[in-house]
């Protein structure tokens, strides 16, 4: 059980480099924020398995967005009403109705499309801010938590034993 | 490029698929069970049952295996139920989050079917059913008054007869007037009182013998003898005259005396006699009470299914924002193909009732007509049914534009046999149809909240029951003129509004009925007027006697005047010898 445990720890954490971190807390953000049962998550569920991010990450940014965009969701409903009213965009959006594809995306929506539309907008400054943080985090406050009682006693326990052997199994 | 891949990944996405894909396979079938049970007992307040769903997919299409809906105002009973409902969805349209099934077969449909156990929907399930209202008062149906044929002996007792007042006061009359003249009779002179001016004429005679002298005394004393005879047969006929217009008079009051019994025959006749404006409403009576529960029925159900007629108008209403995640505004676009979100293009449907089976069809079935653009019809017609030889329903519901609705039904039944129908349970006249043969036809309109209903039912071979036997009253009378009664006619009318409206029934059975009863009750009149002739003559016979004998008594009085004057009269001629 603890080895099943580890092997679990290990898959999750395998792809440990900031980008693939912060890459996944990008994913994690157009998940979380926009409704669960929208097409457009399936294809960023593949990316997420398929591409090498960290699955540790994109599980808990997926949690703690999910947790924020309650209340996110007035403001979720205003972008997408004042993107779908937009006259200049009426063209354009009358041409994903008559789409399949589109309707079946319920792009129609105005809390998926205002999270959607926040969520891609954010995606790129929230690769790069995350990445500074994670490198700041490595340099200074990583090596203070290795030294503290808590990390000690966990290093010495046996689930922690389990880990670092499977962690030299590859990935 | 083959490092930024992770292939383990791709493996678990295939599998999840793979194992969601399995579980639905399996498990939609139950999914849509559930969810159409959930969302249908939400929406028609009551338990739906379904017990099987089977979804195909290729191509997309659904099957409903027995499915039952529960009435919400009878929970022991369903509304409806079918046994089977096969549809073709478009899937491409499905895509689009549009439900539209060109094509539905619903077989075995069956309404008002029992149930083995409650339809009643757990308290905080759904939207409440509402407590069936009684919204018409039910006017009670009209009740004959009591016809019993009226004792005349016990009439007699208890009126009074005008003919005593008159026969009372004539006798009084005559009676004072014969005293009256009784007593002037005294006044008048007499046989004896004039035979003196006889004796006196001819005692004259013997004394003008006697010389001149003697002669022309007796002249001047005869002379003032003719005076006074004259002066007193001048009274005498005066008091002939008075007496013979006193009698004259009261010889009329007798003759208006002897009329009297018949006024009051009459008179009582006309109060305690039979009546046939009773008769004149008997269509009402009989059918006014199924008519309007008839109608209150199908009000009923037309009540039930109109929310389902048009979409909810969010115009002028602020859409909610929904907190819930997932939740929000749908903006809708122009559509190249508009169509409704959901919609039946063509349900063939066979209907079970008690008398056969219906086949028919049902088009355009949709909550939003304004946009598909195109009313709800239905047809359905049968000719294999028991105690019916066909029968057709169709019509429209028209709700494209929710400011004028429109809503037509029509109906024909031809040679509808009916049975045992009770028409009136009322303990004074239970009347049922025991058995007839009827054509009935039918249109409903309804535009906006108003209605107009007109209903024609044509009657043949009809025998009523429910006659009781060996009571003279009138209502068997009119049980007994209904017996002769094979065929009639009945039109209803309603107009108002569904929540008042007014019902109005004719039938030639009214006519019918005023002639049969006219023709029944001439014999209990004839016996009721005979008797109480009879004893209106027996009350006044011996008074009327009484009255004759004062008037004769009278009359005696008269005979004494003309003798007296006819006395004096021939004395008269005693002075010319002279």
């Amino acid at each position: 059980m603890l080895q099943l445990i580890a092997k679990l720890l290990k898959v999750l954490n395998s792809e440990a480099e900031p980008g693939q971190i912060s890459l996944a807390f990008c994913f994690s953000m157009v998940v979380g924020f926009t409704p669960l049962y929208s097409i457009h998550n399936i294809l960023i569920i593949l990316a997420v398995l398929i591409l090498r991010v960290n699955l540790s990450a994109f599980i808990l940014g997926w949690a703690f967005f999910s947790g924020l965009s309650f209340a996110f969701d007035p403001l979720f409903h205003s972008i997408g009403k004042a993107a779908l009213t937009s006259a200049s965009l009426e063209g354009l959006w009358t041409s994903f109705y008559n789409s399949t594809l589109f309707r079946l995306e319920h792009f129609n929506n105005t809390i998926l499309m205002g999270s959607l539309l926040l969520s891609l907008l954010f995606f790129i400054p929230l690769y790069f801010a995350s990445n500074i943080i994670i490198v700041k985090y490595r340099e200074n406050i990583l090596a203070w938590i290795q030294k503290t009682k808590v990390m000690q006693m966990f290093k010495a326990s046996r689930i922690f034993n389990y880990y670092q052997s499977a962690r030299g199994w590859g990935g | 490029m083959m490092k930024l891949i992770r292939w383990q990944g791709l493996a678990a996405f295939v599998g999840i698929w793979l194992v969601v894909a399995l579980v639905w396979i399996f498990l939609v079938d139950g999914i849509v069970r559930s969810k159409i049970e959930q969302y249908g007992s939400s929406a028609v307040g009551a338990v739906v049952e379904l017990e099987k769903a089977d979804v195909s997919l290729f191509p997309l299409g659904l099957e409903l295996v027995s499915m039952k809906v529960a009435n919400p105002d009878d929970p022991m009973t369903n509304a409806v139920e079918f046994e089977r409902a096969v549809m073709a969805i478009d899937s491409g349209k499905l895509f689009m989050r549009k439900i539209i099934v060109d094509d539905m077969s619903l077989v075995g449909v069956k309404f008002n079917t029992p149930r083995e156990t409650s339809g009643a929907l757990p308290e905080g399930f759904g939207k409440k059913a509402k407590k069936k209202e009684n919204k018409k008062e039910k006017k009670d149906g009209l009740s004959l008054p009591s016809f019993e044929i009226p004792d005349a002996r016990t009439i007699l007792e208890n009126e009074d007869l005008e003919t005593m007042k008159v026969i009372g006061d004539l006798e009084k009359d005559i009676k004072n007037a014969r005293d009256n003249w009784d007593k002037e009779l005294l006044s008048l002179p007499d046989e004896q009182k004039l035979k003196e001016y006889e004796k006196r004429v001819k005692d004259l005679k013997k004394s003008s013998r006697g010389g001149l002298g003697g002669l022309l005394g007796g002249a001047s004393e005869l002379s003032a003898l003719q005076k006074d005879l004259e002066k007193d047969l001048a009274s005498l006929e005066n008091a002939g005259k008075g007496f013979d217009r006193k009698l004259a008079d009261f010889s009329k009051r007798i003759a208006a005396a002897k009329n009297a019994p018949e006024n009051d025959f009459m008179r009582l006749k006309e109060k305690y006699g039979f009546s046939t404006q009773g008769a004149g409403n008997i269509t009402r009576l009989l059918f006014g009470s199924a008519a309007g529960d008839y109608l209150e029925k199908a009000i009923y159900w037309y009540e039930k299914i109109e929310p389902y007629l048009e979409k909810e108008s969010g115009k002028g209403a602020e859409s909610e924002i929904v907190r819930k995640r997932g939740k929000g505004e749908d903006i809708h676009f122009s559509e190249r193909e508009p169509l409704p979100d959901f919609l039946i293009r063509n349900i063939q449907a066979e209907v079970r009732l008690e008398a056969g089976d219906l086949a028919g069809t049902i088009e355009n079935v949709t909550t939003d007509q304004e946009k598909l653009g195109l009313p709800i019809t239905f047809s359905f017609s049968g000719d294999t049914l028991k105690n019916l030889h066909s029968a057709k329903f169709s019509g429209t519901l028209d709700h494209r534009d929710s400011a004028r609705s429109k809503d037509t039904v029509f109906f024909g039944l031809k040679e509808y046999r009916l049975e045992k129908i009770t028409l009136s349970d009322s303990k004074d006249m239970p009347v049922s149809i025991e058995n007839a043969s009827s054509d009935m036809t039918g249109e409903a309109k309804l535009e906006n909240d108003g209605i107009e209903v007109q209903f024609a039912a044509m009657m043949k071979s009809v025998t009523f029951g429910g006659m009781r036997e060996g009571s003279d009253t009138v209502s068997d009378i009119l049980i007994s003129a209904l017996s002769e009664i094979s065929e009639f006619t009945v039109e209803a009318r309603a107009q108002g509004t569904l929540k008042d409206y007014d019902v109005s029934l004719s039938s030639d059975l009214d006519n019918s009925m005023k002639n049969a009863l006219s023709k029944a009750m001439k014999k209990q009149s004839a016996r009721f007027e005979g008797e109480l002739r009879k004893g209106i003559l027996s009350k006044v016979e011996s008074p009327m006697n009484g009255l004759q004998g004062e008037y004769g008594g009278f009359e005696a009085i008269g005979d004494e005047l003309a003798k007296r004057l006819e006395t004096g009269s021939d004395l008269k001629s005693l002075f010319k010898v002279f």
